[in-house]
């Protein structure tokens, strides 16, 4: 977060948030976003933390978000995740 | 060898990219200005490479919506042939989408030629990694894209590209389209300003025209004095004073480099695509030998005719190798080609 004089605040989002956001993207609108996740390069433990803050949001797109965690590279995680919410 | 068709492929697609920022994409990428840029090549293979990337795609459909008076209809037809009707009809899908947004009739001849791949292809997902997003309406489909078989959402249509910018060297085929007009001249001029010469059927094939055009505009260059003939009626050689002409053109004393981007860009999808549609048998080195030994006869003469560097690679010779040998042997052809490229189109 940076302030400049007394009315502006800049709040930069962060790599973890960035990944929550941009998972939620992928889960809704697709490409290019899931492009975008695998662009980031985004760890198992980043792609779960996303899939399960997705879920959080709105439990009827389990199917969406497995579908993601297959599209960037994480097809195990996507079997156990569906496994463990289903 | 999943990794290596994957690599070869963001290969290209940064090449596209590159291309892209030099014609007019608002992007923060790096123009290439080192090769001659084929426009209506780089809508084609983005037709291609542009279903791994959504944004590409997306973007050179802005650049479509903006800038189709700069494309040649009857290029668009001939260098999409090769690529077959998949990306065919992909064409006319995107197409048919500028000719919607714009409330204009674009290329419709084009569009009829596209139309006839729908017979060949099956309903399916436009982008790779959206496959079974589509399927039991679970998404809402763009109907436009839907007509032509392809599913995908709506299209993210910035507005916001530019005309390409005719002092970067890379856009040489613009500056010349600008400067001779809509027809083959300008095409022409831009092969002999970029390679030494050639007979009038040997520069038709790599600029994509009919034969009786390109002979008619060289005779015409030779009538004006503007270019030089050697041999007679059936081996004529034709060539230009390169350094004058381009002087007369205010055109600066580096050229780019040319490249028959149409062929390579077909060649690099023909190998990716085998690799898609057959990956059960690429995952058995025998199986997949076999299938890059016959893919070999059809891409490395594609690619040794595509521009003067290339031409200087050594090609393996099929009757030295034997097994799996043919596998390895196109897979370091594409690589060394790959690389040799990049070096023009990415700075």
């Amino acid at each position: 977060m940076k302030r400049y004089a007394k009315r502006l605040t800049i709040r930069l989002c962060s790599r973890e948030h960035m990944v929550l956001l941009k998972m939620w993207a992928a889960v809704h609108r697709g490409e290019p976003d899931i492009g975008d996740l695998i662009d980031m390069g985004i760890s198992e433990d980043e792609a779960r933390a996303g899939a399960e803050w997705c879920l959080r949001q709105d439990v009827g797109i389990l199917p969406e978000i497995k579908a993601v965690l297959e599209e960037v590279g994480y097809g195990e995680l996507a079997k156990r995740f569906g496994e463990e919410n289903s | 060898m999943e990794s290596w068709q994957s690599d070869l492929e963001k290969r290209i697609v940064r090449i596209l990219w590159s291309q892209w920022a030099a014609v007019g994409l608002y992007v923060a990428v790096e123009p290439c200005r080192e090769a001659v840029i084929d426009p209506e090549a780089l809508l084609v293979a983005t037709c291609a490479f542009g279903r791994m990337d959504a944004r590409m795609f997306d973007e050179a459909l802005d650049w479509t919506i903006a800038n189709h008076g700069l494309l040649k209809p009857w290029r668009l037809r001939r260098i999409s042939r090769s690529f077959g009707p998949a990306v065919q009809r992909i064409l006319g899908a995107l197409l048919e989408y500028a000719a919607v947004d714009t409330g204009k009739e674009l290329f419709p001849g084009v569009r009829q030629e596209m139309r006839e791949a729908l017979d060949k292809v099956e309903m399916e997902t436009l982008f790779w990694r959206e496959k079974g997003r589509f399927e039991e309406g679970r998404k809402p489909r763009d109907e436009v894209f839907a007509q032509w078989k392809l599913w995908r959402g709506t299209p993210r249509v910035r507005r916001h590209s530019a005309r390409p910018e005719t002092g970067n060297p890379a856009n040489l085929m613009f500056r010349l389209r600008d400067y001779y007009g809509a027809g083959a001249r300008a095409d022409v001029m831009t092969y002999l300003l970029t390679e030494k010469g050639g007979s009038s059927h040997g520069i038709a094939i790599k600029i994509k025209y009919q034969h009786g055009q390109v002979y008619k505009v060289l005779e015409d260059l030779v009538g004006a004095g503007i270019a030089y003939k050697r041999g007679g009626r059936g081996n004529a050689y034709y060539w230009i004073d390169q350094e004058s002409v381009a002087a007369s053109l205010g055109l600066g004393k580096t050229r780019p480099v040319f490249f028959v981007w149409g062929d390579i860009f077909s060649a690099f999808d023909m190998v990716i695509s085998d690799w898609r549609e057959h990956q059960r048998e690429h995952m058995n080195d025998f199986l997949s030998a076999e299938r890059m030994r016959n893919l070999a006869v059809e891409v490395i003469p594609m690619l040794r005719g595509a521009g003067e560097p290339l031409s200087r690679m050594p090609a393996p010779d099929a009757r030295n190798l034997k097994g799996t040998e043919h596998k390895e042997a196109l897979m370091d052809f594409m690589d060394r080609a790959g690389r040799i490229i990049e070096g023009y189109a990415v700075s």
